[in-house]
Formats: structure tokens, sequence, C-alpha cells
């Protein structure tokens, strides 16, 4: 009995020891947990391409152009960057590693590249629908959504690379959503990705904290000569009275200027912060702007935060204007979901949906000859117009 | 018979061997051409405008010029729509410099003078200067040149 046990226990022994030898876990280093190091990865991994080759690849991606040989062939030579940024959307876990501390002088160079991986994989989800596979058309437009929320709002800078990315992942999805038959499966999984991307939206309000100290830390004597540099002739004209004032700034003026800014960026956020309504928002916003064009006439403690402070309506326009056509795309899933178990279009919006952000109300539905229309009741205030979202349904 | 009428019937008919030299080239071109150039003064000469005539249609050019650069201007400001800050219509070089070209402060700028488009461009001219971009190379290709 007793030599049993012994060789029972041995023999467990020699077991784990082969299992923690042979174990895939320990043969090689953990993949990595941060998506960032994929992507900068990507960036060196895909061919240089001429300009003819990114036009085409920027027209396709675009739904300007229909897929042709030489653009399938550039994608699949640059299979080996896709395969990294597809892997790093899966990934939860961003960050970029920007040296905040250079202040205005910080890179953002791996925005460019993040953009051209962009318009590479919507080329290649605009090919795969092109030959009928939808399934894996529709993920690459999912990566492209979770590139743009990697991409983030640390930044204004950021955050508007990512609005751009979406816009191109908007017009994408309405495409393959019109070329795609109603598959209840792939549309449910389509529904429940785009509800776990719409869980953490893109606010300009974490971009607004970051802008703010960056330009504070920048608005002080010492700077102010690289500052003179960026805005005269940049983004004021040298003739300007601001300009004047900036040759001739003293430490007083810095002071008094930083004050002034901090506190218009605070209420900035302070309005951003109580926001529900957009239309009452956005009279806040623009009330708040239109205060500091009336301040600058005639206080000089304005002169910096009327050169650097953002738009405030516009960023607040992009931002809403962003999730409302997100919001859009995934109602109209649940219409094309509805038609995928009846067969037919429904006659209206079904009840609980995503919502028109400019009204805070359902969008209104309209069937057309094609498929439907999702309108937005409110208007935006911006773009002086009220959006439309048209989307078509395979016969 | 008239006598163009007379050259044709001659030439149809006849058949004439004309022995042909480069003098002979040389003066026919030389008379057609002194007689086209006659034939265009003359014509020139009878169509001149009277002094009137002349005024009247230099006021006609002026104002149809005139026209012309208001409507070009006209169009160009209406297709122009406002910045994104309101600040310039312009769309600028931003940064040139390879180290510049990319930073916030670039791009801040950009953004400021052409909205999302202007941080667009930028990306799209930083592709074009900064790196690094190889061409594909696969596994074998890296091989067979480490073999060369």
């Amino acid at each position: 009995m007793k030599t049993t046990t012994k060789k029972l226990t041995t023999a467990t022994y020699v077991t784990l020891m082969l299992l923690m030898l042979t174990s895939p876990a320990l043969a090689y280093p953990p993949d990595p947990d941060n998506a960032a190091l994929l992507y900068y990865q990507s960036y060196i991994a895909y061919e240089k391409a001429d300009d003819t080759m990114q036009e085409m690849v920027a027209d396709l991606a675009m739904g300007k152009i229909e897929p042709n040989e030489r653009i399938k062939k550039y994608i699949e030579n640059c299979r080996g960057a896709i395969n990294l940024a597809l892997s790093a959307a899966e990934i939860p876990h961003c960050n970029w590693g920007l040296k905040y501390s250079d202040g205005l002088s910080m890179q953002m160079a791996h925005l460019g590249q993040v953009r051209k991986l962009n318009y590479l994989i919507i080329a290649e989800a605009r090919i795969l629908a092109a030959d009928g596979a939808n399934r894996q058309a529709i993920d690459r437009h999912l990566t492209v959504r979770k590139m743009s929320r990697h991409i983030g709002d640390e930044t204004i800078i950021s955050f508007l690379v990512s609005v751009a990315i979406n816009r191109l992942a908007d017009s994408c999805i309405r495409d393959i959503l019109a070329d795609t038959p109603q598959d209840l499966e792939i549309l449910t999984g389509l529904k429940n990705e785009l509800a776990l991307i719409a869980s953490r939206p893109l606010s300009i309000k974490s971009a607004l904290k970051t802008e703010k100290e960056v330009f504070l830390e920048t608005m002080r004597l010492e700077n102010l000569k690289e500052l003179a540099e960026m805005l005269v002739g940049g983004i004021i004209e040298s003739d300007d009275k601001e300009a004047e004032l900036l040759r001739t700034a003293d430490e007083s003026f810095v002071e008094k200027n930083r004050d002034y800014y901090s506190n218009y960026m605070d209420s900035f956020q302070g309005i951003l912060s109580k926001a529900i309504v957009y239309e009452t928002t956005y009279a806040k916003l623009k009330a708040l702007s239109d205060k500091l064009q009336k301040d600058v006439a005639e206080n000089p403690a304005a002169t910096l935060t009327v050169a650097m402070a953002p738009a405030l309506c516009k960023l607040y326009g992009h931002e809403v204007r962003n999730e409302t056509a997100l919001n859009a795309v995934r109602a109209a899933v649940e219409v094309y979901i509805v038609k995928a178990k009846t067969g037919q279009l429904p006659e209206k919006l079904p009840a609980g949906l995503p919502k028109d952000l400019f009204s805070g109300k359902d969008f209104k539905y309209e069937k057309t000859k094609d498929g439907f229309v999702l309108r937005c009741r409110g208007k935006d205030l911006e773009k002086d117009e009220i959006h439309q979202y048209e989307f078509k349904v395979k016969k | 018979m008239r006598p163009k009428e007379n050259i044709e019937e001659f030439v149809k008919v006849r058949k004439p061997h004309v022995t042909t030299s480069r003098e002979m080239d040389k003066r026919t071109l030389d008379d057609s051409f002194a007689a086209m150039e006659q034939t265009i003064l003359a014509k020139s000469a009878d169509h001149k405008p009277s002094t009137p005539r002349i005024i009247i249609l230099s006021r006609m050019i002026k104002l149809a010029a005139a026209a012309v650069i208001i409507v070009g201007i006209s169009f160009y400001i209406a297709h122009q729509g406002p910045s994104e800050q309101g600040i310039t219509t312009k769309f600028l070089e931003v940064a040139e410099s390879p180290s510049e070209i990319m930073t916030m402060k670039s791009l801040t700028i950009a953004y400021r003078r052409g909205g999302i488009e202007g941080i667009e461009n930028q990306c799209e001219k930083a592709l074009k200067i900064l790196g690094p971009q190889p061409a594909s190379i696969s596994l074998g290709d890296l091989f067979n040149g480490s073999k060369s």
C-alpha cells in the first residue's frame, strides 16, 4: 500500500513537471498588453506605396472607386502590418507613450501613421465586401472603430483624428450593410460590438484637461518668444493688436493672461460637465465664446486666450456629430435585425434605440424605395443643418 | 470656256509632263505666299472698324473684363467658406521642418487654419517626409539575401 502511494506521488510530480516544461505559456514571453506597441510595429511593416497607390487606397476607402487587382496586391503586401493592427485593436489598454513634458513640442507622429493604417483596413473591408466576405468586412470596420478609441481623446488633436477616422468608418459600414444579406447572427454580433464601443464615447472633456495643462505650462514669460513665433503669422496676423501686445509682454501680462485662460477653460469644462440638452449647451458655449471676443477688445488679459483657446462650439459640434452618427448606425442595425427576423422593414422605429443627440429624441424613421432613412429631429446649430443617414437594404 | 475650266481640261486630257526643279518650286511657293499676303491685307482693310466703333468695342471689352474679374473673385470667396476657427481661410504651410511637422504645436496650427482637414493634410504631408516605411520583404527574400 505504502509502495503504491509512493509510486502515485512520484507519477504526479513527474506529470506536473512535464506539464510545466512543455506549457507553451512558458515557452516564450507573453504578447504585449499595450496595443500601442503592436501599432508601432505595424507602422514599420507595411509596404512603401507611391503617391498613385496611396491615392487609390484612399479613394477605395472612401468608396470613390471599386477594388482593382493592383490595390488588392498592395493590400496583400501589407498583410503583416494589417494583422498586427487587428491584434492591437483587440487589446483593451493603449498607451502611446507620448512625452507630455515636451509641451507644445510633443511629437504626435503616430497619428499620421495610424490614419494611414485605418485607410488600409477600410480599403480591405471594401475589398472583402465586394468579394462577398461580409462578416470579415464588418470585422474590419469594427477594428477601425476600436482603433479610433485607441487613438483616444487625451488631446484635442487626437480627438479630432479619431473623429475623422470614424467618419470614414461610418460611410464604410453603411455601404457594407447595403450589400449584406440580412444574417441575424452577423447583425447581432455587430450590434453587441457597437454597444461596447459606444459605452466609451469620445469626449472633448478629457482632451480639454490636457490642452489646458499643456498651454498653461507654455504660457510663461520664458516661453513667450516661442509662443509669439507660433501665434504671430500662424494664428494671429503680424499687424494685429494682439501681436503687438505679445511683443511688449511682461511678467504681469503673462500672469493675467494665464488666469484668464485658466478661468475660461474651466468655464468651458463646467458647461460640458453639466451638458444635458444640445441646444442649451451650444447656447452657453456660444455666449462664452462671444464674451471672449468682446473682452479681447478692451482687456489685454484675454489676448492669449483668444489666440490659444479652441473654438468651443466647433469642438462640441464634432463630439455630438460623431456620437450621433454612431447612434444612427446602431439604430439602423436594429432595423436590419427586424428585417432579418420578419423579412420586412418595420413600419416604425423599435422603441429604446440609441438617440439623435441633437434633439435627445429618437431618430425620425422613414422607409424609402431602397431602404430607409434616419433623420435627426434637432438641428446641428454649428452647421445649420439637420443631418440624415441613408441606409439601403439588399433585395 | 473660262480660263479655270481650260486649265482643268488641260490637266485632265493632255496630262502635261512638267519637269520640276528646286528653283521652280521655290518660285511657285514665293508667288503663292505673296498672293496670299496681298489678299489678307486687302480683306483687313475692308473690315477695318471706324473710330467710334473702336471706342465702343474698347468700352465693351473693358466692361466684359471687369465683369469676368468680379465674377471670378465672387466665385472664389463664395467657395472658400469659413475656416474652422474663423481666424483665417488660408491653407498656408504650417511646418516644413521634419522635426516639427507632427508636433502638437504644428498640428494645433493646422487645425486652427483648416479644421479637421487641416490636420489630415498635415498627416499626409508628414507621411511623405517621415519614415520608416520599408518596402515589403518576405522571409524568403531575407534568407536569399543573406546567402548572397
